[in-house]
């Protein structure tokens, strides 16, 4: 290392520091007050430092504390305000928990929360308090709490083997980690025993005398030293963190990173924590890695089950989880190490057999060994044992919903009744055709009946049928004849070793079969997944596909909330519109919110309000919360086993679509704006020429009166008068016209979207247009039943009037006027046409722009904004709208086109 | 004897040009207030003197001391026999369905003719004088027989269905005048349906159809578009200047 890098600041721990600081900032503070065992004083000492920190004037308050009626305590807790606890109804019994909502709208400047391990009652919104804890913290809250060493996830296992006691209730380490301060709370083992014998410590009511083995002298000695180190690492984890920020370190070493590579056993879960283990005493960042093979890919849902969970356990434990699909394991976790820059690899090493045979060409391990690239490598025995501790077992399988159902249940017992049958069955078919084929052909035919029912119903009922075969095989008396029994069991246990075998043989292949279907099915439902959302544009389309998507494949009813505004924000709606989430309506909308704010998933089968009837997922795109889904109770039992993981892909696709939907509809509103733009400029243009055209002939008129009207007849004053007249009402539409598109541009583009008839928009306009179009024919023709159209009434009337004003305004006076619609599943056509000169060719564009005429005839005198007007309006309903030369009659046709929306309900009669 | 009037409006032009007009018609009496708050006391002041009250006001929105939308309501409380009509230059319909659902009986744009806004003073003064009781209802020579459900004009007999006979009684009761959507969907399919404008115009659709010569042109049952409907039974409201 060069000298003059020595003294310098490792820039990456200053870059952790500022990030953590900045997350600090805004994060409380946590002080765990911790020790070896119950009874050390913990409790003690964090009420005593509340009340110091209450004497220098912080605002002190106690969450939850057990005094276990010890008076010491409990005087010094009197001393203290405490939040009022919140009462839970659960079977007849009244629990009573810490309130995490009453302590978020406190805000004290100091929380005191007691026993950080406890579980919460049934019906809390998290499972454990340490979830509460960290969403105190999340609040900026500042926290203080109690923590026994046993309750630490990754001395688990090691607390296990000292006191031969499984401690359920785990904090995750990283809690300690995050921890601004650990204060070790130590007594001596000898005194805590002697307050033991005074009867000073608390054992709980149940587990008394189980408690009272664990106090025994080693065990405390040695609960006390692994507390100690837990409380010496954590302040080497300082010293080092203070010599990073001070430039006292003494080399800036090489980055290390950790590679854990498991596979899909129970036994994982050691590997996982001992990974943990390593990466903490390294201070390095570790991956945690499987990969899926196409043999892992057709385990059964048990080993499926316990992969997922010790990924679970892993990325609890602060590990980056990987799944890698491959053909040959070891290739992949190499290039991935090396992609990574993995300089640590850490793999588990049964103690079977397997275990002699490192120096096969194909083993893991060999074969890491070998490796050209310098790697270090950890290997960690796993255990022997086959018996999976129940818990994790248990754990597992609640993770992954698979209880078996009862109707499962009930089939197999079935199954297994149709076997013994089928056994009684093959025994009296053999009484009739014994005599035909002899001995050897009766066993053929049960080892042949063995098999079909292996191959129907599985192994056990297989195994039943042979079972009840041997026994009525004796009852009916087949074996006379048979000179020795010994001869005709052994016979039997061929067979029903040869039944089961291939029973084995065929239940594994149809598993696999199933198996392999199942997952082929999923991917092909994920590509029509994929496939349909690409195809649909707005958010309410992605949301109503995939929803029906979901329907049609998994089976299952979901539901979203989404921010009401557009941008991702609070507060959430709910879609589709016209419903809500229904039963526990309340709990789940604030759930929702929770959930969007928090970006996890909650509900059933999660740690977080799991005893909602229901599981919601956050819809999450590029770290940013779009929605939440739902899916509620009964339909989650009725999905297929990894039902939560394809979930979650689902849910990742639907946000991404949602995304590019988002993106695109703001897009739109936005090219919307530069047209209302471009519109505004040119009404400028519009008002003056609108407006000084026919005031020019008022003034001309009004001064003609004023100075000649002694030279004027009666009759061309008259005339004068009426010239006025008309140029005024001219004014005075124009004005309108101006006003209405100028609404039309600064109102944005609200349209008032009603139904209306198409009836009645023709009828508007005409009695709009009477006046110019005097004497015209006019046919119109709208089939009988056409739909409804879905549009803004005032603004539909007004592209007919101008239209209609087009028409009559330039063609030859009592020329006819054809007005038709038709309809197709998608759109509405509409159409003016007239019998005038039509436009010429090359102008069909154009004339649709603003102060675009084509010929304008003496004395009508439009401004050219009609057109324009019909383009905009249409443009805002989602239309188009084109002219085109009649070949037949000579004259244009006016056409356009409103989406067709799926019709209102009808109106009731009586 | 003439009838008396209340016109308030600050603009002094066309508060001249409306005195000059009705004083040249001969049956209006037109007195002017410039301002909501004069035109209030005025109001009272005629009340407290024992005087018949105006049979019209006709006001202006945009008055320099308040919005005159704000007055409606108080006009129609105070004085409820009157008819009151909008003049204004806010052309928009959100305004005048406003004005309407607050009370007023009519609304007419700046700029209109003195022949139009004769028309509709002749046709509410008119109809101030039909009865609301039950019964057969009469306007001009159109009746509705509430037992039979059948809308006689002239000699022509026209079968309604049940929705179609309150929607035509809504509309009759208040011939002339215009009826935003919400109000005649209260009156016949409830306030719940208040927004349910496709299930008015459907009727309208129908009933014009049933009474029409040229149901794609009516001459009745006209639109007043974006803001509701009008019931025209007598060629009152038709512009002699219009045509030339």
């Amino acid at each position: 290392m060069a000298d003059d890098t020595d003294k310098r600041p490792d820039p990456d721990a200053l870059l952790a520091v500022a990030q953590k600081e900045e997350a600090s900032k805004h994060r409380g503070r946590l002080k765990i007050f911790f020790g070896a065992a119950p009874g050390v004083g913990k409790t003690y000492a964090m009420l005593r430092y509340g009340q110091e920190e209450t004497n220098k004037g912080r605002d002190v308050v106690i969450g939850i504390v057990e005094t276990h009626q010890r008076s010491d305590t409990q005087a010094l807790a009197d001393t203290l305000p405490q939040l009022p606890l919140r009462s839970i109804q659960h079977r007849n019994v009244t629990l009573e928990e810490f309130d995490l909502d009453a302590a978020l709208t406190r805000r004290p400047g100091l929380l005191l929360l007691d026993e950080l391990a406890h579980s919460n009652a049934p019906g809390s919104r998290h499972q454990k308090r340490w979830q509460d804890l960290e969403e105190l913290l999340e609040a900026g809250i500042n926290v203080a709490t109690t923590v026994n060493v046993q309750h630490l996830e990754s001395v688990n296992e090691v607390v296990q083997a000292i006191a031969g006691v499984r401690v359920r209730e785990t904090v995750p380490d990283r809690i300690i980690e995050e921890a601004e301060e650990l204060t070790l709370v130590d007594i001596s083992d000898a005194d805590l025993l002697q307050r033991l014998k005074d009867g000073k410590v608390y054992l709980g009511e149940r587990g008394a005398r189980a408690m009272a083995n664990f106090f025994r002298r080693g065990n405390l000695i040695a609960l006390r030293q692994l507390a100690m180190r837990v409380a010496a690492d954590r302040v080497d984890l300082e010293l080092r963190q203070f010599r990073a920020e001070n430039a006292e370190s003494e080399s800036v070493g090489l980055r290390e990173r950790l590679l854990v590579a498991i596979g899909m056993n129970a036994d994982d879960e050691h590997l996982v924590r001992a990974g943990y283990r390593l990466a903490t005493a390294m201070r390095c960042p570790w991956i945690v890695v499987h990969v899926d093979t196409v043999k892992g890919l057709l385990e059964d849902a048990q080993a499926q089950a316990w992969l997922w969970s010790n990924l679970h356990l892993a990325e609890r434990l602060g590990a980056e989880t990987v799944r890698l699909t491959g053909v040959d394991v070891v290739a992949e976790i190499l290039a991935y190490a090396k992609l990574r820059e993995v300089t640590q690899v850490l793999i588990g090493q049964s103690q079977g057999m397997r275990r002699y045979l490192w120096w096969w060409p194909g083993s893991l391990l060999g074969r890491l060994l070998s490796h050209k690239r310098p790697i270090g490598l950890t290997i960690h025995p796993l255990p022997t044992r086959k018996d999976v501790s129940k818990d994790s077992q248990e754990r597992s399988r609640q993770y992954l919903g698979m209880v078996r159902s009862e109707k499962q249940r009930r089939q197999q017992k079935q199954a297994l009744a149709i076997g013994v049958a089928a056994g009684v069955g093959m025994s009296l078919l053999g009484l009739g055709i014994s005599a035909l084929v002899g001995l050897p052909g009766l066993f053929l035919l049960y080892l042949v009946g063995a098999v079909v029912i292996a191959l129907y119903f599985g192994r056990w009922p297989s195994v039943a049928a042979l079972l009840s075969a041997l026994a009525s095989f004796y009852v009916f008396g087949l074996s006379r004849g048979l000179t020795a029994t010994l001869g005709s069991l052994l016979s039997f246990a061929v067979i029903i070793g040869v039944a089961v075998l291939i029973s084995q043989l065929v239940a594994r292949s149809k598993e696999q079969e199933s198996m392999a279907r199942m997952r082929e099915r999923r991917v092909r439902n994920l590509y029509t997944l994929v496939r349909a959302l690409s195809r649909v544009h707005t958010i309410a389309e992605v949301l109503s596909t995939a929803a029906e998507q979901i329907h049609s494949t998994l089976g299952i009813t979901v539901s979203f909330w989404l921010p009401a505004g557009n941008d991702a924000a609070l507060p959430l709606q709910f879609f589709p519109p016209d419903q809500d989430p229904g039963t526990h309506r309340e709990a789940l909308n604030s759930a929702a919110v929770w959930v969007f704010q928090h970006r996890r998933s909650a509900g059933m089968g999660t740690d977080t309000l799991s005893s909602l009837p229901a599981l919601l997922l956050p819809m999450v795109n590029n770290e940013q919360p779009l929605g939440v889904l739902l899916v509620s109770d009964l339909e989650i039992q009725r999905t297929p086993v990894d039902w939560f993981r394809y979930l979650e892909t689902i849910t990742r696709l639907i946000a991404a679509a949602l995304e590019t939907a988002r993106t695109a509809e703001i897009r739109s509103e936005a090219d919307l704006r530069l047209q209302v733009e471009r519109m505004q400029s040119a009404l400028l243009g519009a008002v003056s020429h609108d407006l000084r055209t026919p005031l020019t002939t008022i003034l001309g008129s009004l001064s003609t009166l004023d100075h000649l009207q002694d030279k004027l007849s009666e009759a061309e004053q008259r005339a004068l008068i009426l010239d006025i007249y008309g140029q005024t009402q001219r004014m005075s539409e124009n004005i309108e016209r101006i006003l209405r598109v100028a609404a039309l541009l600064s109102g944005g583009t609200e349209l008032k979207k009603e139904w209306v008839p198409l009836t009645e928009i023709v009828g508007n306009a005409r009695r709009e247009r009477q006046a110019l179009c005097e004497g015209r024919p006019f046919t119109v023709q709208i089939p009988k039943d056409f739909p409804l159209l879905y549009g803004d009434p005032v603004l539909l009337t007004q592209v007919y009037s101008n239209l209609l004003e087009n028409a009559c305004k330039y063609t030859p006076a009592g020329s006819a006027i054809e007005m038709d619609a038709r309809a197709d599943e998608r759109e509405i056509f509409l159409c003016v046409a007239d019998n005038g000169h039509g436009i010429p060719p090359g102008r069909e564009e154009q004339i649709f722009e603003r102060f675009s005429q084509v010929k304008p005839p003496v004395g009508t005198g439009g401004s050219g904004l009609g057109l324009a007007l019909v383009k905009s309006i249409v443009q805002l309903h989602g239309g188009r709208v084109w002219v085109i030369n009649r070949l037949s009659n000579g004259g244009a046709r006016f056409c356009f086109t409103l989406p067709r929306v799926a019709p209102p309900p009808p109106p009731k009669e009586g | 004897m003439s009838t008396a009037l209340l016109l308030v409006e600050d603009d002094q032009a066309i508060a001249q040009f409306l005195q000059r007009a009705l004083a040249a018609d001969g049956r209006y009496q037109l007195e002017w207030q410039a301002s909501g708050a004069t035109a209030q006391v005025a109001l009272r002041q005629r009340r407290n003197h024992g005087k018949q009250p105006y049979a019209a006001v006709l006001l202006d929105l945009g008055l320099p001391d308040r919005d005159g939308l704000e007055l409606v309501p108080w006009f129609r409380k105070e004085s409820p026999e009157t008819v009151l009509m909008i003049l204004s230059a806010r052309g928009q319909e959100a305004d005048k369905v406003q004005a309407l659902q607050s009370g007023a009986d009519d609304y007419l744009t700046k700029p209109f003719t003195l022949a139009e806004l004769l028309a509709r003073l002749h046709a509410h003064l008119r109809r101030s004088g039909v009865s609301l009781q039950q019964g057969p209802l009469q306007v001009g020579n159109w009746t509705l027989a509430d037992q039979t459900r059948c809308l006689h004009i002239g000699e022509r007999e026209i079968s309604l269905t049940s929705k179609e006979y309150q929607l035509m009684r809504v509309l009759l009761r208040n011939a002339g005048a215009v009826l935003p959507h919400q109000r005649i969907l209260s009156a016949v399919w409830g306030p719940a349906h208040a927004d349910q404008t496709h299930y008015l115009r459907i009727y309208m659709q129908k009933l014009r159809e049933k009474i029409e010569p040229d149901p794609n042109q009516p001459q009745y049952l006209t639109t007043e578009v974006g803001v509701g409907y009008r019931l025209v039974i007598a060629s009152d409201l038709t512009d002699p200047l219009q045509k030339p």
